[in-house]
C-alpha cells in the first residue's frame, strides 16, 4: 500500500491514483526503487575503486571517457555486453552457465532486505538479521560450481579456497551480530535500526560491542573476497582464480556479484554498528530543525517534507556505507594478500575463540543491565580478565612457537 | 487456496530433486540437486510459520553441509564412484538399510503424537514476530536438557574428527607412535616428538611450517 502522505503528495500534484493502482503501485516504486539504487550504487563504486586505487598508488586512473572518467565503467559494461562468449569443450555447460546466476541472485535477493530508509525496505522479516546470512552463504556454492565447472586446475582451486574461506569466516561474522541481537532482543532489522535512533555518542552498536564490530568488519571483507582475504581470485598464483575461464556477461555477472556484495557488507555494518539510515544526531535533520515543515507550507504541497525526509535517510545511509567501501578499498590499496593455512588459522584461532569470549561478556553485561545485580558484574570482571588474559596468553605461545619454528629451521 | 498452490510447488520440486539425487550418474549434479531439496523443504517450512526452522536449513543442510560434500567429490574426483562396480554384498547391505529406513520413516509418521492445533493467538505471534522467542524460550526451559545433549552429541562428533586428522600426523617422518604421543593436558608434542620432528625437518623429511600449522 502507498503511504498516506505518498497519496496526499500525488493528489496535490494532480495525480490521483485509485485504490487499486495504490495497492500495486507501492511493490512497484520499492522493487525498482532498491533494483536501481543497486545497480547505480555498484557502476559508481567501480569507478571509485580504480580513482580511489590511482590515488593511493598515486596515479590518475581513469580520465579519458567523459568528464574525470565517470563514464569509464558504463563503456566497460557495453564491452562486456559485446564479447564473445567463450566456452571450450572439457566445460560442464550447464553448470558453467548457470554459476555465475547462482552467485549473482541471492546477493541481489539480499538487497531486498536492507532498509534504505523506514519505508523503502522490500521484505520486512522477523529473522532478517539471521536471513542476509543465510543468503551470502548461498552465493558461495555458485563459486565453488564455476570453479568445478571451468575443468581448469586454477579455477577448481579458487572455488576450493571459497568454499574453505566462507565456511570459515561465516562462523565469527554471525558471532559478531549475535551480540548485537542480544542488546536490542530481535532479528528484525528495522527494530534493530529504531533501538539505535539516537545521537552519535549513544550508537549502541558501536559503543557496547566495539569488539563484535572489528570482528564483523574483518569477516564481511573475507566473506566478500577482497584483499587481505582474495585468495580465491589471487592473481599471482592462480591467474584470476574461479572467474578464469569466464568471458563475457557471465564474467560480468561475477563483477557486479561482487560490488553488490560488498555494498551489502557495508550497508549492513552501517545498519548493525551505525545507526543506519539515522542522522548522527537521531532521526532526520530536516525533521529536528523543522526544515521539512517550513519548505512543505512554503509551497503548500503536503507530504512533501515526508519525501524530505526520506531522501535525507537514503543519503545519510548511502553516506555511512560509502565510508566502509572506502575503508576496503582503502585495505586493498595497503595490505598484502594472507596465504591459505595463516587464513584459516587467523579465522579458527583468533576470530573464533574471540567472539566466543566476546559473546559471553556481552550477555553477562546484558544481564547486568537488566537486573541490575552486581554479581554480574563481578562476573563480568572476571571474565574480562581470565578470559581476555588466557586468550592473549595462548595467542602469545602460538606465535612464539611458529617464531622458533621457523628461526630453527 | 495461494497456500496450497505453492506448497505443491514446493511438494513437487522436492520430491523430483530428491530422484534426481538418487537417478543421477554425475555425483555434482546429485549433489546440486540436494541443495535443491533442502531449499526447496526449507520453503514448506516457511508456509508453516516455522522461519528460524527454514534459515537454519538454509544455512546448516543447504549451504554448509552440501558444500563440504562438495568439497570432498571435487578433491576425491567425480568419475570415481562411476567405475567402481557395485559388488553383491553391497547391494545386499544397502537393500537392508534402506528398507529399515523406510519402514522406520512409515512408522514415525504413523506414530500418533498428540499434536493439537496451535492457538489463534500462537499462530498471530508467529505471524508476526516470527518463531525465534518461542523457540529460544522453549529450548532453555523446557527442552534443556535434549538441547544440551544434542550439542554434546556435536562435541562427541567434534572430538573423533579431531582424533582421525591427528593420525595422519604420525605418518609424517619416521616417527614411531611412541615418539609422537602427545601430553593430553595441553595437546602438544612432547619433548620426544619434537625433537623427533625436528630431527625429520633437518633431514628433510618434515616440513616444519606444515608441522606447526597442524
Amino acid at each position: 500500500m502507498v503511504p498516506a502522505w505518498l497519496t496526499q503528495l500525488l493528489q496535490a500534484l494532480h495525480l490521483s491514483i485509485g485504490p487499486e493502482l495504490s495497492l500495486v503501485l507501492w511493490g512497484i516504486i520499492l522493487f525498482t526503487g532498491i533494483a536501481i539504487l543497486g545497480q547505480a550504487a555498484v557502476i559508481f563504486m567501480v569507478l571509485m575503486e580504480r580513482k580511489v586505487l590511482a590515488w593511493l598508488t598515486q596515479r590518475k586512473g581513469p580520465n579519458r571517457v567523459g568528464p574525470w572518467g565517470l563514464l569509464q565503467t558504463l563503456a566497460d559494461g557495453v564491452k562486456l555486453l559485446f564479447k564473445e562468449d567463450i566456452m571450450t569443450t572439457g566445460q560442464d555447460k550447464l553448470l558453467f552457465t548457470i554459476a555465475p546466476a547462482i552467485f549473482f541472485l541471492p546477493v541481489f535477493v539480499l538487497y531486498a532486505l536492507i532498509p534504505f530508509t523506514d519505508k523503502l525496505l522490500a521484505i520486512p522479516l522477523p529473522t532478517g538479521a539471521l536471513f542476509v546470512f543465510a543468503l551470502s552463504s548461498i552465493s558461495v556454492v555458485g563459486i565453488v560450481l564455476a570453479g568445478w565447472a571451468s575443468n581448469n586446475k586454477y579455477s577448481l582451486l579458487g572455488g576450493m579456497r571459497s568454499a574453505a574461506q566462507a565456511i570459515s569466516y561465516e562462523i565469527p561474522l554471525v558471532l559478531s551480530v549475535l551480540a548485537v541481537v542480544l542488546y536490542t532482543g530481535t532479528m528484525n532489522i528495522q527494530e534493530i535500526l529504531t533501538a539505535q535512533n539516537a545521537p552519535f555518542w549513544k550508537w549502541f552498536g558501536i559503543w557496547l560491542t566495539p569488539v563484535s564490530f572489528l570482528i564483523f568488519l574483518i569477516s564481511s571483507i573475507a566473506e566478500v573476497n577482497r584483499i587481505p582475504f582474495d585468495l580465491p581470485e589471487a592473481e599471482s598464483e592462480l591467474v584470476s582464480g574461479y572467474n578464469t575461464e569466464y568471458t563475457g556477461m557471465k564474467f560480468a555477472l561475477f563483477f557486479l556479484a561482487e560490488y553488490a556484495a560488498l555494498f551489502a557488507m557495508s550497508a549492513l555494518t552501517v545498519i548493525f554498528f551505525f545507526g543506519g539510515y539515522y542522522s548522527p544526531i537521531g532521526g532526520t535533520l530536516c525533521h529536528t530543525f523543522g526544515w521539512d515543515r517550513a519548505f512543505e507550507s512554503a509551497v503548500n504541497l503536503p507530504g512533501l517534507g515526508q519525501l524530505m525526509q526520506q531522501f535525507e535517510m537514503i543519503t545519510w545511509g548511502l553516506l555511512k556505507t560509502y565510508i566502509f567501501i572506502f575503508i576496503a578499498m582503502w585495505l586493498r590499496g595497503t595490505l598484502p594478500r594472507l596465504k591459505p593455512d595463516q587464513l584459516m588459522g587467523f579465522s579458527w584461532k583468533f576470530l573464533i575463540p574471540l567472539s566466543l569470549i566476546n559473546i559471553f561478556m556481552v550477555a553477562l553485561e546484558r544481564q547486568w543491565q537488566d537486573t541490575n545485580e552486581v554479581v554480574y558484574g563481578y562476573l563480568w570482571a572476571f571474565v574480562l580478565v581470565f578470559g581476555i588474559g588466557g586468550f592473549c596468553w595462548t595467542m602469545s605461545r602460538f606465535f612464539t612457537r611458529k617464531l622458533q619454528a621457523r628461526f630453527q629451521s | 487456496m495461494t497456500e496450497a498452490i505453492i506448497f505443491w510447488a514446493f511438494t513437487a520440486i522436492s520430491v523430483t530433486a530428491a530422484l534426481g539425487v538418487v537417478f543421477n550418474r554425475s555425483i555434482i549434479y546429485s549433489a546440486l540437486l540436494l541443495i535443491l531439496v533442502f531449499l526447496s523443504i526449507a520453503g514448506i517450512f516457511v508456509l508453516n510459520n516455522a522461519d528460524f526452522l527454514a534459515i537454519a536449513q538454509t544455512i546448516v543442510y543447504a549451504v554448509g553441509m552440501t558444500i563440504i560434500v562438495l568439497f570432498g567429490i571435487m578433491f576425491t574426483g567425480d568419475r570415481a564412484m562411476l567405475d567402481e562396480p557395485l559388488t553383491s554384498v553391497r547391494k545386499l547391505v544397502s537393500l537392508v538399510l534402506a528398507t529399515f529406513t523406510f519402514v522406520l520413516l512409515i512408522k514415525t509418521v504413523q506414530f500418533p503424537f498428540s499434536i493439537q492445533p496451535a492457538s489463534q493467538s500462537v499462530i498471530q505471534t508467529l505471524m508476526q514476530s516470527g518463531s525465534t522467542k518461542m523457540l529460544g524460550e522453549l529450548l532453555f526451559s523446557q527442552f534443556v536438557v535434549p538441547f544440551e545433549l544434542a550439542s554434546v552429541l556435536l562435541l562427541v562428533a567434534m572430538v573423533g574428527a579431531i582424533v582421525l586428522a591427528k593420525k595422519t600426523f604420525a605418518d609424517a617422518g619416521e616417527m614411531s607412535s611412541q615418539q609422537l604421543s602427545y601430553s593430553i593436558d595441553s595437546g602438544e608434542p612432547t619433548k620426544e616428538a619434537n625433537s623427533a620432528l625436528h630431527a625429520a625437518a633437518s633431514r628433510g623429511e618434515v616440513h616444519l611450517e606444515e608441522v606447526t600449522r597442524s
